[in-house]
């Protein structure tokens, strides 16, 4: 049984609360990842749950066990760090053993582990040589071969793949995904990027501010963020969320002052809610700018500033107010400067609240 | 206006600055090391004796052949050799220890750490009548411990061969043990916090974690520092000057306390001079095969 729970987790240093009242359930082998800015707490939690930080309220569960006073050496747990953490002065094959050692595994055996688990990562020609002689990427390849060597019950991983290059990364992810499914164990993984976290989490939980701000499966939180700072996060471009006042006379407006026009349905239901002030969010592929207006219903007027292309595509960004926002438009360059419409899909929008950033 | 720097223009005057500000210390430096030591050479040639500098002869190598084939230079070198061996590993042992000790976070620990290392700050001199009136056998404290509140008879320290050895060795030890201290704890605190978070979460317990990771990782720093005291140790007179004055007979002159005595007791300078030159040759041999270790130890 490997299954984690936190229940109302707290970690203070003084006045700093770097981990402000957590609740969550991990199911036994699902791959968790947890997703926030720098400072979030989202490696403090990890911390926690390894046992390297005490917590300062609230329990910490694996199955029925409570381990909030255990050892990290008692809680039988694995763990990858973001620098590696690598005994220098051992060669690979004794880093990876050093675990099996500590507990007074019989050579022989220890061998065959080693052998086994070096097969499964690819790295069995590395194990005679030194440390300081490895890439980063055989670096991490090492630490996580070292922690899964000793089948654990929970595998923790803090920010692997953030001190490695863009080809390695892009390695290392298939790596732990097959690693992960190969050993059946349950995962806690810690990142700030949430293009890693959308590949390889079975559930993300997306963290601010030592609090946790949403949780949910990668597609759902693309598609409907529960709150703005989700949508704003996940995604890159993250979403847009326009600032909207409903003028009461069944017209609503954009923080410039220019109306925009929803189809029937949106208009009903903007027109609806019960307060004056919403936010529209709406990712910028479901944002489409044209020049001149098709007998679409969902629209409403900008000038474009330029075109920018980031992972293929080409986006158009365009001000409200001081707020840059970003559409899709079909050509490049040519339209920067150009004055028209972005004409947008009824199925995606989504309404907030503007205090909480909550879903309406 | 701009200033740029012209290479070319500049070079040749700083390269004159600099001799001029190197020069001084460099003229301080073999006026009081090169020359002495060129002179120490010349004289353990000679009978010379500054006391009586007239019928000075060239002698070749008699005073090296003197002092090598006496058996008396021998007994001294033994004890020496048992002097240092046992001081250096006892306070080898107890420094890694106490370091290891205070490695730990408790309350007033940079109180315990100042005492620890006062022994270092006294000079040896002061150290040696210390325990000289500590170790008396009639109303020294430690006799007074041993026999009027522990009940063993009286032990003489200083008057007996075998004891005399030892009082050396606790004293040399209680003196030098806070310099192993200092530099052990050092080593430890260089070692990266996070290797140890990776070892318990590696499950390793407290003592495998210092035998695997503490001191192999500060092994190169442990190792300089048994190289200063065995140089250090091998040198060492004025403890055991003011400890035993040598004694009881001559069981406890060091070496370098015979070099002491043939060139400023008896004034046998060129004696003296090769004296000298072979402790210098002893304490090189010894420190380089340190050397070696310590640069295998570092390019590991």
């Amino acid at each position: 049984m490997a299954q984690v729970l936190l229940e109302n987790l707290r970690k203070y240093y003084g006045k700093v609360k770097a981990v402000d009242g957590i609740n969550l359930e991990i199911k036994d082998n699902e791959f968790v990842v947890f997703l926030g800015p720098s400072g979030c707490g989202k490696t403090t939690t990890l911390r926690c749950v390894a046992g390297l930080e005490t917590v300062t309220s609230g329990n910490i569960y694996f199955g029925d066990r409570r381990v909030n006073d255990l050892e990290p050496a008692d809680r039988n747990i694995a763990m990858v760090f973001q620098h590696y953490a690598l005994y220098p002065h051992l060669k690979v094959h004794r880093n990876i053993s050093f675990p099996l050692k500590a507990e007074k595994m019989p050579p022989s055996e220890r061998k065959r582990k080693v052998k086994e688990v070096s097969e499964l990562l690819g790295i069995e020609k590395l194990l005679n040589r030194r440390i300081s002689e490895l890439p980063d990427g055989d670096k991490q390849k090492v630490a996580l071969a070292r922690a899964i060597v000793r089948t654990p019950e929970v595998l923790l991983l803090d920010e692997p793949l953030s001190a490695l290059d863009e080809v390695f990364r892009e390695q290392m992810r298939i790596e732990f995904l097959k690693i992960q499914k190969a050993l059946q164990v349950t995962t806690v993984y810690v990142t700030h990027d949430q293009r890693e976290a959308m590949i390889l989490a079975d559930k993300i939980v997306v963290m601010n501010d030592g609090k946790i701000v949403e949780t949910g499966n990668p597609e759902k939180l693309y598609e409907e963020p529960q709150n703005v700072f989700t949508g704003y996060f996940i995604g890159s471009p993250g979403m847009n969320f326009f600032d909207c006042t409903n003028k009461g006379n069944g017209t609503v407006v954009l923080s410039d002052g220019e109306g925009i026009s929803f189809s029937e349905v949106y208009r009903q239901k903007a027109l609806s809610l019960s307060r004056a002030d919403f936010v529209f969010g709406i990712r910028p592929e479901y944002l489409f700018f044209r020049e001149k207006l098709k007998g679409e219903s969902n629209y409403f007027k900008i000038k474009l500033v330029n075109v920018e292309r980031i992972h293929e595509i080409n986006y158009g960004n365009f001000y409200l107010g001081d707020n840059l926002y970003k559409c899709l438009v079909s050509d490049g360059d040519e339209l920067s400067g150009r004055e028209g419409f972005v004409v947008f899909d009824d199925q995606k929008i989504l309404f907030y609240n503007p205090e909480s950033g909550r879903i309406i | 206006m701009m200033t740029t720097y012209d290479h070319k223009k500049y070079s040749r005057n700083e390269k004159l600055i600099k001799l001029l500000f190197l020069w001084p210390s460099l003229a301080v430096l073999l006026f009081l090391i090169a020359y002495p030591f060129v002179m120490l050479i010349y004289y353990s040639f000679f009978n010379f004796s500054f006391l009586r500098p007239v019928n000075t002869k060239f002698i070749g190598l008699t005073n090296y052949l003197l002092i090598l084939t006496d058996t008396y230079t021998w007994e001294r070198f033994i004890f020496t050799f048992k002097y240092v061996g046992l001081s250096v590993s006892i306070q080898f042992t107890l420094g890694i220890l106490i370091a290891w000790l205070l490695q730990r976070d408790f309350r007033g620990k940079d109180a315990v750490f100042t005492v620890v290392l006062m022994p270092m700050m006294l000079c040896p001199i002061v150290v040696g009548l210390l325990w000289r009136y500590m170790f008396n056998t009639e109303w020294g404290i430690i006799n007074y411990f041993l026999h009027n509140i522990l009940g063993f008879a009286r032990v003489e320290w200083l008057g007996m061969e075998q004891n005399s050895l030892w009082a050396t060795i606790i004293a040399n030890t209680w003196m030098w043990t806070p310099f192993m201290v200092l530099l052990a704890s050092a080593a430890f605190s260089s070692v990266p916090k996070y290797l140890y978070e990776a070892a318990s979460v590696d499950r390793a317990s407290g003592w495998f974690k210092f035998t695997n990771i503490t001191l192999p990782l500060s092994a190169p720093i442990l190792v300089l520092a048994l190289i200063f005291r065995l140089m250090d140790e091998m040198k060492q007179f004025d403890l055991i000057y003011t400890l035993t004055g040598g004694g009881p007979g001559d069981a406890t002159q060091t070496v370098s306390f015979t070099l002491y005595k043939t060139a400023f007791q008896y004034f046998y300078t060129g004696e003296g001079s090769a004296w000298a030159f072979i402790l210098l040759i002893i304490i090189i041999g010894l420190s380089s095969i340190l050397i070696r270790l310590l640069n295998y130890l570092s390019e590991r």
